[in-house]
């Protein structure tokens, strides 16, 4: 499936190429960032696990049941890159506000990616999930309209562990 | 069941914060976060759960249930205020170790709620989800393992929200206040 290999080829490119340009950058414990981020967002799919379908990756892909960490580290670059170029534009703003800003540009980003992985195949949702929607899409798309208020509900409870965590190492 | 079980609920709600409200000052600050946060989380994850026989007025949204979520709250409060009662004991380390210990004291209490929630059957699984927990390793024959890592896992994203929220309000208004002293000066 030529959409899969194109998928994980960008995902793990990108991924390791945003931790270069971090290091090169000077920037201040990537790894430990990566892996808290990587383990934010594994409990949130650990925890929702039923509900999604992630068909066709090999087998080593997968972690556990339908979880697989080509899609985790999906989620890290998307979270990792957001913090990134937030956090540049808006150096001055506060926490409090910027936490906002991170929320919608990771809707901007995560709708249309949603849109392409189920177009693709990749991403399906279990019919336990299937039965609850209301049936509406978003506009030009095949993600259903729960998705714009369902990114930032879980993103926001990521992106808070996230900084918590970092924030606990950081006062070791 | 009658309507005993959501007042009990209220009620008990209502002793926790008066009595927190000694000990902390901001606790409906933390009572207003701890319920955002679980209603975010039972709203994602809805499809997996199944509300059951309490009264209309307790439901928010399909079968999310905001007595559900003050029974979840309260345990939040009143592990976090146990763990912050203990804490000026620890010297290094002492925000880790809060929330590890947190952390633990919510993984037994949780794990109570949810049995007792199945024995007064305003909780049930759907039949995908009985299916799934049948399948994993029981511990003891008895309580299946899947659900004593969901516990801690839902409760650490919590927590997290929790005190992310907690620490950048603080920071925002003793911000606020410096500023203030400045331009008094």
């Amino acid at each position: 499936m030529i959409w899969l290999l194109l998928f994980e080829v960008f995902t793990i490119t990108f991924t390791i190429g945003l931790w270069i340009f971090m290091k090169n950058k000077g920037y201040k414990n990537i790894t430990r960032k990566f892996l808290i981020l990587f383990f934010s967002v594994l409990l949130f799919e650990f925890m929702s696990e039923p509900m999604w379908l992630n068909d066709g990756f090999q087998k080593w892909a997968y972690i556990w049941q339908d979880i697989t960490w080509i899609i985790t580290l999906g989620w890290v670059g998307i979270f990792m890159f957001t913090f990134l170029i937030v956090d540049y534009t808006f150096r001055k703003t506060p926490e409090k506000k910027k936490f906002w800003i991170y929320l919608l540009f990771l809707e901007a980003i995560v709708v249309p990616i949603e849109a392409g992985l189920v177009i693709s195949g990749i991403r399906s949702y279990a019919p336990i999930l299937a039965n609850t929607l209301s049936g509406y899409f978003i506009p030009l798309t095949n993600v259903p309209i729960e998705a714009v208020y369902a990114v930032p509900l879980f993103t926001s409870l990521i992106i808070c562990f996230y900084k918590y965590a970092n924030y606990l190492f950081d006062r070791r | 069941m009658q309507w005993e079980f959501e007042v009990g609920v209220i009620l008990l709600t209502l002793l926790i914060l008066t009595i927190l409200k000694k000990s902390n000052k901001k606790i409906y600050r933390r009572f207003g976060l701890a319920f955002l946060a679980v209603i975010l989380f039972e709203y994602f994850t809805h499809p997996l759960w199944i509300n059951t026989n309490l009264q209309p007025w307790a439901y928010l949204y399909l079968d999310v249930s905001w007595i559900i979520t003050l029974c979840w709250v309260n345990l939040i409060l009143v592990s976090m205020a146990i763990v912050e009662y203990i804490a000026p004991k620890y010297r290094r380390y002492r925000e880790l170790k809060k929330f590890l210990l947190t952390m633990v004291l919510i993984t037994i209490s949780g794990l109570y709620l949810e049995w007792l929630f199945l024995r007064l059957e305003v909780r049930q699984y759907p039949e995908v989800i009985k299916e799934y927990l049948d399948a994993t390793f029981r511990i003891g024959n008895v309580i299946p393992i899947i659900e004593i890592l969901y516990i801690p896992t839902f409760m650490a994203l919590i927590i997290g929200f929790v005190r992310y929220w907690e620490l950048t309000l603080d920071s925002a208004n003793s911000e606020n206040k410096k500023q203030v002293r400045r331009k008094k000066k």
